[in-house]
């Protein structure tokens, strides 16, 4: 199945194609916690997960055509 | 008919220590008695011997004082606002200077001068006199919230003035505090501007933070982050919270038991995984949008009007020019604020996210 992904501020280093929005095939099955591993985010970077504008977890089940949002904490206030 | 009735802060000690009380009836004066039942101290206030409202009393429906209604005797609905303000001398009663100072404000009826009375009784606590702080404490002042308290360490360098609205180039090698305070004052000399010289530590956080009415966070690190999340949990403080990086923005609200930044960001980075901005650089004019958003927030909380950014999570990016808004949610497993907490008071922060608290090394 595809997925659409978008990974946001710092997080796009972890895009294949270097957009930080792309379409990605995954298995029947995948979860967030399989995109999220395909992509190589490392644990602890990914922590707001929005699937189809909903808040969303790592176990969630993706299907055909879903809309996942990565998002990471940002610290800076300076 | 519910109704929220908003405590001046003279009176907040008589209704346990509330700005808005929730009472009943069909009327004004009917709401202001059943409070008066709940709140013995609150009756010799408002009422007189004869259960009149006393004449040094004003009472406003909706910022609508109400012997421009049908006085005592106005009927009330679900959800309205009544406000109890009394005349004290020191200031409760708008200056004419007052008046046309914050005339824009006031012109607007979800403000009045209930709301800007509301304001200037305010206090609220900015950490960090930075990129995101400054513009949120210059915009707070400028609308009269009476007391800014303002927490920092660091002195002003060069490198702040790309973005730092509160210091100019005189300033630098001063305290950022000290830069604020002046900055703060020329621009609106009827606040008062609170110093809290040092950094934000579980030392000093649950004497610091308890003082004020809201919480705005500045903060540049996640140890902070975390240690002022749980501080305002734990002193019952609305928090509004906003982080930046590059062109990448969020923003939101949290309000104890509605979900905190552990439901949002269970845990902290790796040490060293997140550049900061002095790392990866930051657009000036970020800071002012974002610290210009929390200060809308902030007012929105202290006015009680429109909908706060409570269990939603604002992201902009300015690349992209969009603003998206998500839908985030408490999280029932929080160790903080969840149905099982593990954590009951603040914790060593600087071992949970690796990394110490600013200012201490370099102090």
């Amino acid at each position: 199945m595809r997925v659409q992904v978008e990974l946001q501020a710092y997080l796009d280093k972890y895009s294949p194609n270097g957009a930080s929005e792309f379409a990605i095939e995954l298995p029947e099955g995948a979860t967030v916690d399989t995109l999220v591993r395909r992509l190589g985010i490392p644990d602890d970077m990914a922590q707001v997960i929005i699937v189809n504008n909903e808040n969303s977890d790592f176990d969630r089940p993706l299907q055909e055509g879903d809309r996942v949002v990565l998002i990471p904490p940002l610290a800076g206030g300076q | 008919m519910a109704v929220n009735v908003y405590i001046p802060t003279p009176f907040r000690k008589l209704a346990g220590n509330q700005a808005y009380v929730q009472a009943e009836g069909q009327t004004v004066q009917e709401v202001l008695e059943h409070l008066a039942r709940r709140y013995p101290g609150l009756a010799t206030m408002v009422f007189d011997q004869d259960r009149r409202i006393q004449a040094h009393i004003n009472v406003y429906l909706n910022s609508q004082e109400i012997h421009s209604l049908q006085g005592p005797d106005t009927p009330v609905r679900d959800g309205d606002e009544v406000a109890v303000i009394p005349a004290l001398a020191g200031g409760q009663v708008l200056t004419p200077e007052q008046v046309m100072r914050y005339s824009r404000h006031i012109i607007m009826p979800q403000v009045g001068p209930v709301g800007q009375r509301k304001l200037m009784a305010a206090r609220v606590l900015v950490v960090g006199a930075g990129g995101l702080g400054g513009p949120a404490a210059l915009y707070l002042a400028l609308a009269g919230v009476g007391t800014i308290g303002i927490v920092d360490f660091d002195v002003v360098d060069l490198s702040n003035l790309q973005r730092q609205v509160l210091h100019q180039n005189d300033d630098v090698g001063k305290p950022k505090t000290q830069s604020a305070k002046e900055t703060l004052l020329a621009y609106n000399p009827d606040v008062n501007v609170v110093l809290h010289e040092a950094p934000l530590t579980s030392d000093n956080a649950m004497d610091i933070i308890p003082q004020y009415d809201i919480v705005i966070n500045g903060a540049d690190n996640f140890t902070t982050r975390y240690l002022v999340n749980d501080a305002c949990y734990f002193a019952r403080k609305p928090l509004v919270d906003a982080a930046i990086l590059m062109f990448d923005a969020q923003l939101t609200v949290f309000v104890p038991g509605q979900g905190c930044y552990r439901c949002l960001f269970p845990s902290p980075p790796p040490p060293g995984a997140v550049p900061n901005c002095a790392e990866a650089g930051v657009l000036g004019a970020l800071t002012g949008v974002i610290g210009s958003l929390q200060a809308i927030e902030a007012m929105k909380l202290i006015l009680g009007i429109g909908e706060p950014m409570v269990g939603r999570l604002l992201l902009y990016d300015a690349l992209s020019g969009e603003f998206r808004v998500v839908k985030v949610r408490r999280d029932p497993k929080c160790p903080l604020c969840g149905d099982d907490p593990t954590i009951t008071e603040l914790i060593d922060y600087e071992g949970f996210c690796g990394a110490p608290f600013p200012g201490r090394d370099e102090a």
